[in-house]
């Protein structure tokens, strides 16, 4: 798994989304399959979390409104791509 | 409190890092701390701008500005909404172990309760901690709040405490032993749900409520366990000598917290409540929209803090009903009736809702049925069924004026109606018991084949013990029978056989009232 994708799915961790849907979508994501956000359930407190982790832990700074902006899981590691490189 | 803030957040620089200090406060704060740091934030010259009644912040204002005023909304928002009195509850924090507070106002606890709070996966009781607290009455409630450990779940048990969960139980036992409240009760929210009502089962406690608690066939808890969870339940409830009220809330949108409520229900002798906000979203987060709606306080009463138990059996939870739902609660949208009121005692699948539509066009409204939005029917039944509480369901009767399918055809409920409410109208809704077992058995076995509950209601109210034909057929034909030797003789009491074409003819002559311009309908036909 690249580096983008395995700092999403610890940042998904340490937004402690609950329930057995979002853990589902997770093991889907770690298959290389693509997840809508709107299936992971983000509430605002997890979304808050999930940007958290992200900027302190691997210097990436999205902010919760923008993560928003984006469909889906594979839509946000093809931003932090960008933000890598 | 504005020392500790202008310090955690002097070298914030982004949205995220002043999240996180939010966050933190968030979980940390008690109601005095959160009114200290508001007010005291609010007085000085350059934080004014975080005062909600202004308009916006400065067009000036950086990003992490922006967050603050946000955050500082949001959180007042959400406090006002939990307010009951002027004054903040003086909650004061006392740590017990690693993953277990104790927030208590010092006094004697002989008169108090204590609420044991199991949090989910984001260690809250989904809503922060000062407007959860400022939902309770200091003076007459501590609250023991046990945190999920992260990572593990409580199903491998507590740090400081125990390595297993049924060790953690023994274990809460023990902490709590020195302490003598009046009474305890808990509540569970997602992942805290289910421990919560172990706990309850297990130590005897006097209620609990689930909220959004998570599945009881959840596969983690077998692998901690080495079986299954519902074998742990049912070695409990048998253990227990009283019966606990038990509530299971849940979002109606939250499809997978729907199933779990449903199916813990199908175990124990459960209370469901539908967090239904007039059909906005709901989500995991299902105490939000209660706390929004500024009856967090309330539905807490209405639920856990004050169900009367008798020598064995618990009557309150229809107080339930004027939680959750919200201003469409019948009892304040819909005012107490005078006259008479129609009736239709029909068993399921004979017609009863042709009939309902029928007291639409005829204009008998409201009517209390599965649709209505004003009552939750399956509550009322489980009144019935769990509780033997017919007095609630007839005070709910009070506000309606026409009533078809569960709970008016539960039992003898016709009886208790007629008794009620004097000179009101019955109609008997019957078919052929052929048909009508086709119509119950497809009902049951192919259009809901693994509606579990659905097939419990129906033996529930049958009072048989599985889906059998000539079982059915003989309490279907008991019942019918029961109710024509009850109404013998009396004009106040019709039959209708929808299949034998009875229509407008029969039923407007009845009730007393012409005959509409419209086609008789045909509801569910089958």
């Amino acid at each position: 798994m690249n580096i983008s994708r395995q700092m999403i799915v610890s940042a998904l961790e340490a937004a402690n989304l609950a329930g057995s849907g979002p853990r589902e979508c997770i093991h889907r994501f770690l298959k290389d399959e693509d997840v809508l956000l709107a299936d992971l359930n983000l509430d605002s407190l997890a979304t808050m979390e999930f940007c958290i982790y992200l900027e302190l832990n691997h210097g990436i700074s999205i902010i919760p409104h923008d993560v928003h902006q984006y469909e889906s899981l594979n839509a946000l590691v093809n931003l932090i791509e960008e933000m890598r490189s | 409190m504005i020392q500790l803030y202008l310090r955690l957040t002097l070298h914030c620089k982004t949205i995220n890092q002043i999240n996180r200090v939010h966050i933190a406060l968030e979980n940390w704060m008690t109601p005095v701390k959160w009114e200290s740091l508001y007010l005291g934030l609010t007085s000085l010259e350059e934080y004014q701008f975080l005062k909600v009644n202004e308009r916006g912040v400065p067009t000036s204002a950086n990003d992490v500005q922006y967050a603050q005023h946000d955050w500082f909304f949001r959180m007042n928002q959400m406090y006002a909404k939990a307010k009951t009195c002027e004054v903040a509850q003086p909650f004061l924090r006392r740590s017990q172990r690693q993953h277990v507070i104790l927030y208590t106002c010092p006094g004697d606890c002989k008169h108090k309760t204590l609420v044991v709070c199991f949090t989910g996966l984001a260690q809250r009781m989904m809503i922060p901690l000062a407007p959860f607290l400022q939902s309770f009455n200091a003076e007459l409630t501590d609250i023991l709040m046990v945190r999920y450990p992260k990572g593990k779940g409580f199903r491998h048990g507590l740090e400081g405490l125990s390595d297993s969960f049924e060790g953690t139980i023994d274990a809460l036992q023990d902490l709590l032993s020195s302490k003598l409240y009046a009474r305890t009760v808990a509540i569970g929210v997602s992942g805290g749900g289910l421990p919560a009502v172990l706990c309850s089962l297990k130590l005897g406690w006097d209620s609990v409520i689930s909220m959004s608690g998570n599945h009881p066939n959840d596969e983690r808890w077998q692998e901690a366990l080495g079986f299954r969870l519902a074998e742990l339940i049912k070695k409990y409830q048998k253990s227990l000598n009283k019966k606990i009220p038990i509530f299971l809330a849940y979002g109606w949108d939250a499809l997978p917290d729907v199933a779990a409520a449903e199916a813990l229900a199908a175990i124990l002798p459960a209370t469901l409540i539908k967090i239904n906000p007039k059909g906005k979203p709901v989500g995991h987060v299902s105490m939000l929209p209660i706390l929004m709606s500024g009856k967090l306080s309330q539905f807490l009463q209405n639920t856990i803090l004050k169900p009367t138990i008798t020598t064995s059996v618990q009557v309150s939870p229809a107080r339930v009903l004027q939680a959750y739902k919200d201003d469409s609660l019948y009892s304040r949208v819909l005012p107490k009736l005078t006259g008479p009121r129609y009736f239709c005692i029909g068993f399921n699948k004979t017609g009863t809702t042709t009939i309902g539509r029928c007291f639409e066009i005829l204009g008998l409204n409201p009517i209390a049925e599965p649709r209505s939005p004003h009552m939750d029917y399956q509550h009322l039944s489980h009144l019935i069924f769990e509780y033997g509480d017919f007095d609630r369901v007839l005070d709910a009767a009070e506000h309606f004026r026409a009533f078809q399918d569960r709970p008016w055809n539960i039992w003898d409920m016709y009886q208790r109606l007629d008794g009620r409410f004097e000179g009101s109208y019955f109609i008997l809704t019957e078919r052929n018991p052929e048909t009508w077992w086709r119509s119950v058995e497809k009902w049951l076995t192919v259009s809901h084949p693994k509606d579990h509950d659905k097939l419990l209601r129906y033996l529930k109210h049958l009072k048989v013990d599985r889906l059998e034909k000539a079982t059915f057929l003989n309490a279907y034909q008991a019942y019918n029978q029961a109710v024509k030797s009850y109404f013998k003789g009396r004009d106040n009491f019709l039959v209708m056989n929808l299949e034998n074409g009875d229509g407008w003819d029969k039923l407007c002559p009845f009730v007393g009232v012409p005959i509409p311009h419209v086609n008789f309908p045909h509801a569910n036909k089958q």
